[in-house]
């Protein structure tokens, strides 16, 4: 009795146990396995029941193919549609366009990346929010995705992989961006709009134990008013997802005798603390935490918790996806938080559902 | 009633008396018993099942009697796909490979899934983290690619396997 004679429905039960490399490694040993596995959808249907549960089962096995597109969905991505959002940004001159955060996060000051995202945002501001919209994806938009993100796919080959197995592997695969890779936002632009450099990154600084050993820091001081940093999720799925941010807080004395100065003036200031994370989609419901949960009794609990030593994963929220989107996230924390500092390791969207 | 017996015929022809309780671990024959309303009397057959393995799944039942009933799989418990196998299974599982697959397939076909999700376990164990090669020595599998298979094999999985 040898391994690969054991019916396909014990195999599936093994696998269940197995990562995705331990599955590809046994897929590999020989002809029977390399069948079972990587010529059969049913194979990775089952997987993805087992491992992402009956939900995104449901979802992208039964249900996001089938379902339409919503109504509004090829307007945005006419050539007229970018046009249209050219011309309507054109209305800022350079000097507000650098000082309008939503703009900043979607980057829109150099190109016409965010125009989508923007559209949806506004619409969203004019009608009620709805969870109504279905979740729909074609598998040319599938496709798309891998094409934007992985160098060894192409038109051919990609047809030779199992759908299921690409999705599979989209769940699997970490959605992840590291600080030190981001940019910076200083919403502080001067009236000519010298100075103003287009893509600026934060400092990095080092620290053993965050993931890269880099990391950057959210501050405030007297000249750069309002810090923070953006970035951009490139080709993400329709799903709703966790967002998480790996961060770090820090009270360092840099900052305390510049806050002194300040609070001895105007005590009230010392609560007046304020963080705000923003994400938002091109096709999807935003992602909003601002001053209400990242407050000064946010900062001070956490403070307790963790102290300025250890990392922890704060989750900012869930965002929803409706259709193939990037998502764009800002990330900042305002003038009086004074000497309290953020620091920033990595972002990650892990799909729920 | 506590003790009472029913018999099993493997189909080597030895017949077992079990505990209606430790036989009604496995689904398969608590349905026989309660929808076939077979008479207790009758000696059931158990076709797929030789004497030596199905010693093992008495062995194995017997100390698993009083597990708590292992809970639907949904999402919630989804988690709990855990590689551990306790100590008392560990032992209980030092068996050859043959007789691995065989209690796997008993198992199956048994439908008692405790002893199902053990002996899967046991094996995806084997397999974790080992390269294609390592995997066919551990279960004698026979590389029955060409070379230039495998090198196509290598390009296929590319997209996924390099970063």
């Amino acid at each position: 009795m040898y391994i690969n004679n054991l019916p396909h429905y014990v195999l599936y039960n093994i696998c269940k146990y197995l990562s995705f490399i331990d599955i590809i490694n046994l897929s590999k040993t020989c002809k029977q396995l390399y069948i079972l596995i990587e010529k059969d959808n049913y194979f990775w249907m089952i997987l993805i029941q087992n491992h992402f549960g009956s939900k995104l089962y449901q979802r992208y096995v039964n249900e996001i193919f089938q379902n339409k597109k919503n109504s509004n969905y090829v307007l945005y991505r006419t050539e007229k549609d970018i046009r249209k959002f050219e011309k309507y940004f054109r209305r800022y001159s350079e000097f507000q366009m650098c000082n309008i955060w939503l703009l900043n996060v979607l980057n829109s000051k150099d190109n016409s990346d965010g125009y989508i995202a923007h559209k949806s945002i506004v619409e969203q501001n004019q009608r009620p929010r709805t969870n109504e919209l279905k979740m729909s994806l074609t598998i040319e938009e599938l496709f798309e995705s891998y094409f934007n993100k992985n160098k060894y796919l192409n038109k051919e080959n990609i047809l030779q992989i199992s759908i299921y197995k690409l999705i599979y592997f989209y769940f699997i695969e970490s959605k992840r961006l590291l600080g030190v890779d981001l940019f910076a936002i200083d919403l502080s632009c001067t009236r000519n709009h010298r100075h103003c450099p287009v893509q600026k990154y934060l400092n990095h600084e080092y620290d053993s134990n965050s993931l890269t050993g880099r990391c950057v820091r959210l501050y405030s001081i007297r000249s750069g008013y309002l810090a923070g940093i953006k970035g951009k999720f490139k080709s993400i799925l329709p799903g709703i997802y966790e967002i998480i941010c790996r961060i770090k807080l820090d009270k360092n004395n840099e900052y305390l005798t510049y806050y002194n100065e300040r609070c001895s003036r105007n005590h009230a200031l010392e609560k007046n603390v304020e963080g705000y994370f923003y994400a938002l989609a091109d096709y999807g419901l935003d992602c909003e935490c601002d001053g209400k949960k990242m407050n000064f009794d946010w900062f001070e609990s956490n403070y307790l918790l963790h102290g300025n030593t250890n990392w922890y994963n704060e989750t900012m929220g869930k965002i929803k996806v409706f259709e193939l989107s990037d998502i764009y996230f800002g990330f900042r924390i305002k003038l009086d938080y004074g000497y309290r500092n953020i620091l920033f390791d990595y972002i990650q969207l892990n799909i729920i559902e | 009633m506590a003790g009472h017996k029913i018999k099993l015929q493997s189909n080597d022809g030895d017949i077992f008396d079990v505990e209606v309780e430790i036989a009604k671990l496995s689904i398969t024959i608590k349905t026989m018993l309660e929808d076939l309303s077979m008479n207790e009397e009758e000696i059931i057959p158990l076709p797929n099942i030789n004497s030596a393995i199905f010693k093992k799944v008495i062995q194995w039942t017997t100390h698993h009697k009083d597990d708590p009933p292992l809970p639907p799989e949904d999402d919630e418990n989804r988690e709990k796909n855990t590689n551990d196998i306790s100590s008392w299974d560990q032992e209980f599982l030092k068996v050859d490979q043959g007789t691995l697959f065989e209690l796997i397939l008993a198992a199956n076909y048994l439908d008692i899934k405790g002893l199902l999700d053990v002996t899967c376990t046991s094996v995806a164990n084997m397999i974790k983290g080992k390269t294609s090669e390592e995997i066919r020595q551990t279960f004698n599998i026979k590389n029955d690619f060409t070379p230039q298979e495998e090198e196509q094999i290598k390009k296929e999985n590319e997209w996924c396997e390099n970063k």
